[in-house]
């Protein structure tokens, strides 16, 4: 059924030789909100492999890792500046990491990926362990069409999410196609998030008030009993 | 169905969180606590970032007290004179915990601290409510025992008198309680009732009439100033998860106001003693289980 879909929308859009599209650009953080799953797809030049990459915004870490003292199990702390909040890779035919690692531009645009070090290897677990770091292949849906499915998770921050498309001949960048996935919370989550950060003291208040409110109220309930 | 919490940034089952906060209003209800010793952990244990649940529960243990305050008030049941100390001592106590909770949190090691924490006053607690348990049985079969004798806290300087509780004793002694029960609240996120009462009683020599009504109002003062400092200091007060528990929790307790008279109340302290080291096992069982996940990451 998505085989079908994919086509449709692919013939739909009219895509040009090795081009990409998402089913949706932005995506809304509401009350309701449990992650997103979007779907991928494009037309491919026989010739190119593809890559396709998904960076979201480089943020201040801190990486915990699990070491035993005595019997307890404590966390040894580590702070890394400029680490994306979100990475996903997809690549059509499946390339593993040491093979992306041989693509020179790849490498230099994305530290995540810059080198098959411990450090940078522990923070993808990391980021994995909150499915928030995937490596997958893209499917090939018919002929040169392709396709991928992923899902943005519910801990995804705010912002913006850089898809970088890249079209690759013998481990040679040849074209690089960049697209934007914006990520906002919109409504009384929204408001809520501005209350705390820009008017804490306002926050408080309201929060206050509902408390008592509730106080209030189950006590005279309490009292009628 | 899920929900999304804004601030902890998370979706959590809303039946769960339902089931939690009415559980803990309907212990709080039937046993006269604040709840917030059982609140954070079990938040933490359910999957709430610990700071969330820390400064989450603050605000619950604010609403829950806040009722019994305001009959005790009304009661006349309230020693304004030790409350003020105990809120003096409360205040500086919570400043000092909720900064150590924020320094504490940039070491990452938050939630090691705040599980042996929890583990330690869960199961001293349990214990503790088990012993008394115990203790009532035998009271009752050999008679009365002496509720609290002089000790060298009578010895202390600066001794003041209390006329409500009819006490002579020195300021330093509410001051440092009210100082370590802030501490707990700025840390922990809990009230501390289940520490402040036999303090007040065994230590202080209250009578009785007072020691409820003045603790609560030490708790809902102290717990307000935590909940302030939280959120402008660590900014870990989540309004969603804070609505659900508040409306769930004060649900449970007036629950629990209707079966309070049709239930045996001695029984109940073992069930509770025994639930209370069950949710200590399981936060030990977190600290000593090998990690399903080697490291964690944490976006700041």
């Amino acid at each position: 059924m998505i085989k079908y879909l994919i086509i449709f929308l692919t013939t739909l859009v009219q895509l040009e030789a090795s081009s990409f599209s998402l089913d949706k650009y932005e995506i809304n953080i509401e009350s309701n909100f449990l992650g997103e799953e979007i779907v991928i797809f494009g037309e491919k030049s026989a010739d190119h492999d593809l890559l396709i990459i998904l960076e979201g915004k480089g943020e201040k870490v801190r990486l915990n890792e699990k070491v035993k003292k005595k019997i307890l199990w404590t966390n040894k702390s580590t702070n890394y500046e400029n680490i994306p909040n979100y990475f996903s890779i997809f690549s059509l035919p499946k390339k593993t990491l040491n093979e992306i690692f041989l693509i020179q531009t790849v490498k230099n645009n994305h530290r995540l990926i810059s080198d098959a070090s411990q450090k940078l290897f522990k923070i993808r677990e990391a980021l994995k362990e909150k499915s928030l770091y995937f490596e997958k292949t893209l499917t090939v849906a018919e002929d040169s069409l392709f396709f991928g499915r992923f899902k943005i998770p519910d801990n995804i921050n705010s912002g913006l999410i850089n898809i970088y498309f890249y079209e690759i001949i013998n481990n040679k960048v040849i074209k690089v196609t960049q697209k934007k996935l914006t990520i906002e919370k919109i409504g009384f989550i929204q408001k809520i998030e501005q209350l705390l950060y820009s008017q804490s003291l306002a926050y408080v208040f309201a929060l206050v008030l509902f408390a008592i409110l509730f106080s209030f109220i189950f006590n005279y309930i309490l009292r009628r009993k | 169905m899920s929900i999304y919490l804004p601030i902890a940034e998370i979706s959590i089952n809303i039946y769960l969180l339902l089931t939690l906060g009415l559980s803990i209003g309907f212990l709080s209800g039937l046993f006269g606590i604040g709840g917030g010793f059982i609140a954070s952990p079990l938040l933490i244990l359910a999957g709430v970032p610990a700071t969330i649940a820390v400064g989450t529960t603050t605000i619950q243990v604010f609403a829950s007290s806040s009722t019994g305050a305001i009959n005790h008030l009304q009661k006349k049941n309230v020693d304004f004179q030790i409350g003020s100390i105990l809120i003096a001592g409360g205040s500086v106590g919570t400043l000092i915990g909720v900064y150590t909770l924020r320094k504490i949190n940039t070491t990452g090691l938050v939630d090691n601290y705040l599980y042996i924490f929890y583990a330690t006053i869960l199961s001293l607690t349990a214990l503790f409510i088990l012993f008394e348990a115990a203790k009532e049985n035998v009271k009752k079969r050999k008679g009365k025992f002496k509720l609290h004798e002089h000790s060298w806290i009578h010895g202390l300087p600066f001794k003041i008198k209390f006329r409500k509780s009819k006490l002579y004793i020195s300021i330093f002694a509410p001051l440092t309680i009210g100082f370590f029960i802030g501490l707990l609240t700025g840390f922990t996120g809990i009230g501390g009732g289940f520490i402040l009462v036999p303090c007040m009683i065994y230590i202080l020599g209250m009578t009785t009439v007072s020691v409820i009504g003045t603790s609560l109002f030490n708790i809902t003062i102290v717990s307000l100033i935590s909940v302030i400092l939280q959120v402008v200091v660590n900014q870990n007060l989540d309004f969603i998860l804070a609505i659900i528990l508040i409306i769930s929790s004060s649900l449970g307790a007036a629950l629990a106001s209707r079966f309070i008279e049709k239930i045996k109340i001695d029984y109940l302290k073992e069930a509770f003693g025994f639930l209370i080291l069950i949710i200590a096992s399981l936060l030990i069982y977190e600290l000593l289980r090998t990690p399903v996940y080697m490291q964690t990451i944490d976006i700041l």
